[in-house]
């Protein structure tokens, strides 16, 4: 009998020390493709969600009302299928009850998963480049990362205006990516006073050969934004060889390091480029080197927006006081401004466009590569680049 | 016709499955249950079109183009202000249509021709739904598909859709238990053994393979609409090449003799990427190792274990009475 006791006495109290860290902890989703083409984008926004928990947990935790939450994690895959993007998010919400989730990555997941994340008050962070992404009616999505929406008039008006281009042709995976920044780049390049020639090639294309040798002929500029670094360097690799010696505007993504080892430093000379980051940020660049130094390999441009998004998200939950009321925490983060993050002060923009603040609102760059580095040469904001 | 009959035991075998799948909503943990058991229901739908273009000895490749086109069919006509439920029977037609046409052309193919022809056509229909925006939405899908209604009562939520889905599946299950026991089933049956012979004995054995491409192209047509209006949500990724693969791994891993095996494929691969999910990239290699265990030591399918296990059974009495007949 007395062992009986004691056992039951053990199992009591493993039962209420596990009570105590059930409730004293958030548990962020991680809801993204980490199979297939986009695993890299779905790393950088797990390392990003792993380096913010790590960097709260370490200080002994979340100090929400004067108590402290340990950050969990919880990730799955998506499979880049707008169903199982359903399935995953169900996960999340209904079987882990998750309030705060790091996703969904893609466009199609994150249309798909909005009604549902909008009924449960889920907050998420989503990384999809759709417009549709955001708005009025998604009162909990939001956007840390800044998209061609935002970067593609300033950049474009600024590049036209250094380089006098007016014939410029763009090569575009024929996917909801490519079709999007397709579109926005087509009207960006009118309001600079260009002509954009829009091409859609199968994902799967390796030889640009043929269509370049067409499209080449009447252009006097070439905008690869839009496609994945290892495409971007082979476009550029393979119009440099047929004897194309105009610009070349990578006008999105982050695709510089890759490009410049698929195109060679040759071929990628003179080519203006997208970037999203500052690495002469000293705490940006602290970022690259962590992430560096933990995963051994070069960093995804995005990942640093997601850690932002949730310093942000810590900030409101802290002022709101609550780690569990999602609408009071919405109306926290929502009221945000020049919060200090890793990539200097960050707030909300996008009323104008999408019909709600949710998007962040946060500088970025044109840079130039010269000698196989890239140098910035240009500061932007939604409005300029200067 | 005369129903065909079968033994007690199955019947209340089948009783108490049906039982709890019913009974699902009340004993599920939580929604999230009765999302999978939902998922179930479609991909049982699909796999057993699958299944009945298999018996009459085709492989079909473009089963995902079908759901696809269902899909649009379903969710573009809905949105123009048609009732849901009759929508889903139009796409169901609309794609048994298609595949009739379709079918009377390429089914005079044998063999890889035919994988081949079927391969091209769910790629041309993820391509149409790609270019053709102005009608489907192009890469980003159409948004806010109108869910389901009957007389006024709104199938939104979880626990309202799957008693709609599992009944839908069900239907199918039943259908095509009886088809296969009806002589156009033997007729696909036979066809699907020696087609050769089959047509010596004076049936059409093109006809047949027609009208099974037809009917399972038609299932597929009707659960792609199906799924568009739970998920509320269709774009070209929806139904992919790969979909086309998934289903006909369920229809392998559980056995493509009779319904049963439909049933165990889905029952096991619809949540065993669940269990898989969060091991991020690892989960292709064990999901593609349980694939490969399963082929090489169950090739006939999970199914074929009862049939085995129910063969056994049979023998070892009849052992037992000739051992003891040769007993003096």
């Amino acid at each position: 009998m007395k062992r009986f006791e004691l056992i039951a006495v053990l199992a009591a109290l493993v039962t209420c020390s596990g009570a105590a860290w059930a409730e004293d902890s958030v548990t962020i989703g991680v809801h993204a493709s980490f199979s297939g083409a986009g695993a890299a984008f779905a790393e950088g926004m797990l390392a990003a969600t792993d380096f913010a928990a790590e960097d709260v947990n370490k200080d002994g935790g979340l100090d929400v009302g004067g108590k402290r939450y340990k950050i969990l994690i919880k990730q799955y895959d998506d499979r880049y299928r707008a169903a199982d993007a359903v399935t995953a998010m169900d996960r999340l919400m209904i079987q882990d009850g998750i309030h705060f989730v790091v996703g969904p990555m893609g466009s199609a997941a994150a249309v798909a998963t909005k009604d549902q994340t909008t009924s449960g008050k889920v907050i998420t962070m989503t990384l999809a480049f759709t417009p549709r992404a955001l708005g009025a009616d998604a009162p909990f999505a939001y956007r840390p990362v800044i998209t061609t929406g935002e970067f593609s008039d300033p950049q474009v008006a600024w590049l036209m205006k250094s380089t006098s281009a007016k014939q410029v042709v763009s090569l575009l995976p024929n996917d909801e990516t490519g079709q999007q920044i397709g579109v926005a780049n087509f009207n960006s390049y009118a309001k600079a006073g260009a002509k954009l020639q829009v091409e859609y090639f199968e994902r799967e294309r390796v030889d640009f050969v043929p269509i370049l040798t067409r499209l080449l002929m009447k252009a006097d500029g070439l905008e690869l934004g839009g496609n994945s670094p290892t495409t971007a360097g082979l476009i550029l690799k393979q119009a440099r060889e047929l004897g194309y010696r105009g610009p070349v505007f990578v006008t999105g993504g982050d695709v510089s390091a890759e490009m410049l080892k698929v195109a060679g430093k040759e071929a990628a000379e003179g080519t203006y480029v997208h970037l999203p980051i500052d690495t002469g940020l000293p705490d940006t660049a602290a970022y690259v080197a962590r992430f560096k130094a933990k995963y051994g390999q070069n960093m995804n441009g995005f990942s640093p927006f997601f850690y932002v998004g949730l310093q942000m998200l810590f900030t409101a939950m802290k002022k709101a006081g609550s780690v569990d009321d999602t609408t009071k925490i919405a109306t926290t983060l929502d009221g945000l401004s020049d919060v200090p993050t890793a990539m200097g002060e960050a707030g909300w923009t996008g009323e104008q466009k999408y019909g709600i603040k949710h998007q962040i609102d946060l500088p970025f760059y044109v840079g130039q590569i010269k000698d196989g580095v890239v140098t910035k040469v240009a500061t932007c904001d939604v409005n300029a680049c200067k | 016709m005369t129903l065909p009959t079968t033994k007690p035991v199955h019947l209340v075998g089948v009783g108490v499955a049906v039982a709890v799948a019913v009974l699902l909503p009340w004993f599920a943990p939580n929604q999230f249950y009765i999302h999978l058991a939902t998922v179930g229901c479609i991909n049982l739908m699909l796999v057993l079109g699958l299944a009945i273009i298999a018996r009459a000895g085709q492989l079909s490749m473009g089963h995902g183009g079908f759901a696809l086109v269902g899909g649009y069919v379903s969710a573009l006509l809905s949105m123009k202000g048609w009732p849901p439920l009759l929508t889903l029977f139009v796409a169901g037609l609309v794609a048994a249509v298609i595949a009739a046409a379709l079918g009377w052309i390429i089914l005079r193919l044998r063999g890889v021709y035919f994988v081949l022809v079927a391969f091209a056509f769910s790629q041309i229909a993820v391509l149409l739904a790609l270019d053709m925006s102005s009608i489907t939405g192009g890469a980003n899908g159409l948004v806010g598909v109108p869910p389901i209604s009957i007389v006024g009562y709104v199938l939104r939520a979880k626990p309202q859709f799957y008693p709609f889905a599992l009944g839908c599946a069900l239907v199918t299950l039943l259908l095509t238990w009886l088809l296969y026991r009806s002589p156009l089933g033997t007729m696909m049956a036979a066809t699907a053994e020696n087609q050769r012979l089959t047509e010596s004995s004076g049936i059409d054995t093109h006809r047949v393979q027609v009208i099974a491409f037809t009917i399972g192209s038609g299932i597929a047509g009707f659960a792609g609409a199906l799924s568009t209006h739970y998920l509320r949500f269709i774009s070209p990724d929806s139904y992919t090449f790969w979909e086309s693969v998934s289903y006909l791994t369920m229809l392998v891993v559980g056995g493509r003799d009779g319904v049963l095996g439909p049933v165990v494929g889905v029952l096991v691969l619809t949540p065993l990427p669940e269990l898989l999910r969060s091991t991020e990239g690892l989960q292709h290699i064990i999901y593609g190792t349980m694939l490969v265990l399963c082929l090489m030591f169950v090739p006939n399918g999970l199914a074929s274990l009862v049939h085995t296990w129910r063969a056994r059974q049979h023998v070892a009495p009849a052992n037992a009475t000739r051992v003891v007949e040769e007993v003096p």
